[in-house]
């Protein structure tokens, strides 16, 4: 805000601007106003109406749909497709699944990212650096495909829900991120307890991870986003359609379309008509959760963007 | 160093779940790249299976396919730099000339929402939308009295039908590092020039477009390093057959040689012929964003 002690090359420079601004606003900087608004509308309207479009058919009723195929409102509201996934134990399951996935997956990922990423902030322990090349290089090479997975089939992972939870919980990434919020705790935090007799289990959990919320809700958001999305998991390591993640299901229905894995015996002499609106019902099902987080995730998209961009 | 040791005992143990976790994890499979030096067998296991020295690699390099792939994952990765590294720039440089922050806003919370929605899902809805026979896309274009366009399974259309999903998709998301850049921009340049009567077009020449260079050259340098990376998550959902010749990549061609023919050492071969260059790209982009000022990856 403008300071009023501040120079008085500011005083005079005030006024000017406001007036170029708003007071008269010639007909050029209107022009570009209104075009500058009306692209950016058309680009949010060409990123949003898709996933509309998809709800409203998800909860119309098949014959409105087939009358107006441009749906954009609905009419003649009908959850029968909802109703359809449902009524299918199948769904009910991936969905039970997926949410088991997330919520155990973040959890050791934390866990792990929290416990490597404490030490590593001490200033004072020694072999530090080298831990850090040992982590760095993780994230710069990789087996490929082929070795991770022949790695999993070794272990025995294969056709378990395990595989979905274990590996990738610690990421060298999210170590980072985490211990260079740990360094900006001061030391005398620490020095502290330790003079009052406390370990160093007990200070990470008392003391440094109530500290560090804003990293690790970032953390915990951004991974188990990902982990809902996580699709190709299953496509590798998982062949049994009892263990597969919502996304999966989606996969085989939308995009191999292979009917069967949904609804069947559903698809009774008319039923089958449903098909349309229950493609837009799951694929509502598997975003939603998605769109209630992301609220919570906005004030945390700067340091995402961070994650995402290294992770690449 | 050893009393050192016994004395900070409790730290060293908690390093020991990561360091179990990236010897199992990530330097387990680094050792499986001999595999690209061998003639796997299941049975034999690793261990004992025979070398062959460089066999897959020239076996690879003689294969015309290897080249068809080599060339597709260029040709898309170079035509989404062309085409989609300039649009989260200009956006952003549009929602930074926007005084009416509710309407920014929900621009904002609008275009970032798709980078959260899986490919899978984005790959479903685009099948239902872009069929020739029902897709409201064709629709549409039908409408207008054209030909239904065969987006999913034209060697054509294939590839620009990539390009625009994943602008639609990703560049909303892409403007935050801008938009970053650009709240760094120093209001008191603008100010100067406007007193001396620089127009919209001369103060983004000369401030606003040299306040985010910086941004501008590190994130190029950066999709750079990322050349080989063509998009394995949208086309695999996306592609078919039909379309092998204009957009298979590396990435799922080593996914298919390796997981549904069984080839294991000829998609390792593959699989390490990619992650080396790409090693080598990360290294020279790092050390160049480092030098443009920008902190680099690590």
């Amino acid at each position: 805000m403008v300071d009023p002690k501040q120079s008085p090359r500011h005083l005079t420079e005030r006024p000017l601007k406001r007036k170029s601004r708003s007071g008269s606003m010639n007909i050029g900087e209107f022009l570009f106003n209104v075009c500058n608004y009306g692209l950016l509308a058309f680009f949010g309207l060409v990123t949003i109406l898709p996933f509309w479009h998809v709800f409203v058919v998800s909860i119309t009723s098949y014959q409105s749909y087939l009358n107006n195929k441009f749906i954009m409102f609905p009419v003649d509201i009908s959850f029968s497709s909802y109703g359809v996934l449902l009524s299918d134990p199948k769904i009910h399951r991936s969905f039970l699944i997926t949410v088991f996935i997330v919520m155990a997956s973040t959890l050791l990922h934390l866990a792990i990212t929290a416990i490597t990423a404490y030490p590593l902030s001490r200033s004072y322990l020694k072999g530090r650096n080298a831990m850090m090349l040992f982590i760095i290089i993780t994230m710069l090479f990789s087996g490929g495909l082929i070795p991770h997975y022949l790695l999993i089939k070794y272990l025995g992972l294969l056709n378990n829900i395990l595989v979905y939870i274990i590996p990738g919980a610690f990421s060298g990434f999210s170590a980072i991120l985490m211990l260079n919020f740990f360094k900006q705790i001061p030391d005398s935090l620490e020095e502290a307890a330790r003079i009052d007799g406390a370990g160093h289990l007990y200070i990470l959990v008392n003391i440094f991870i109530p500290l560090s919320m804003p990293i690790i809700s970032t953390l915990a958001l951004f991974y188990g986003v990902g982990k809902w999305n996580d699709w190709f998991t299953a496509v590798i390591f998982v062949d049994k359609a009892s263990l597969y993640p919502i996304q999966n299901i989606l996969r085989e229905f939308l995009i191999l379309g292979n009917m069967d894995t949904i609804g069947k015996g559903m698809f009774e002499s008319d039923s089958y008509k449903l098909i349309i609106n229950i493609k837009m019902a799951i694929i509502m099902v598997a975003t939603l959760p998605i769109i209630l987080v992301y609220p919570f995730m906005q004030k945390h998209f700067v340091k995402g963007v961070l994650l995402g961009s290294i992770k690449q | 160093m050893i009393s050192h040791i016994s004395k900070q005992k409790m730290l060293y143990l908690m390093l020991l779940p990561g360091v179990i976790y990236l010897i199992i994890f990530s330097y387990a499979p680094m050792y499986g790249i001999v595999l690209a030096f061998k003639d796997f067998s299941i049975i034999k296991g690793i261990m004992n299976s025979p070398w062959v020295g460089m066999k897959h690699f020239e076996k690879l390099f003689a294969d015309s396919y290897f080249q068809t792939v080599t060339w597709n994952t260029l040709k898309i990765s170079l035509l989404r730099l062309l085409f989609g590294f300039p649009v989260p720039i200009i956006l952003a440089l549009m929602l930074n000339e926007v005084r009416k922050t509710a309407f920014k806003r929900t621009i904002q919370t609008v275009i970032y929402l798709p980078h959260f929605i899986s490919w899978v899902i984005i790959a479903g809805i685009l099948k239902v939308f872009l069929t020739t026979e029902s897709g409201i896309v064709n629709q549409v274009i039908q409408l207008f009295g054209f030909e239904p366009i065969p987006f999913l399974t034209s060697n054509t259309y294939f590839v620009p039908m990539l390009i625009v999903s994943d602008i639609l998709k990703e560049a909303g998301w892409g403007t935050i590092i801008y938009l970053a850049a650009l709240a760094g921009v120093d209001p008191e340049q603008y100010e100067a020039a406007m007193i001396d009567g620089a127009n919209r077009w001369k103060r983004l020449i000369y401030i606003t477009l040299p306040g985010i260079s910086v941004a501008i050259s590190i994130m190029l340098i950066l999709s750079l390093s990322g050349i080989l990376n063509a998009g394995f998550d949208q086309i695999f959902n996306l592609y078919s057959p039909l379309v092998y010749e204009s957009a298979d990549i590396i990435d799922t061609y080593v996914f298919r040689i390796g997981l549904l023919s069984g080839k294991y050492s000829l998609a390792t071969a593959l699989g390490l012929f990619k992650s080396l260059i790409a090693l080598i790209l990360i290294l020279i982009t790092n050390k160049i964003a480092k030098a443009l000022g920008g902190s680099g990856i690590w």
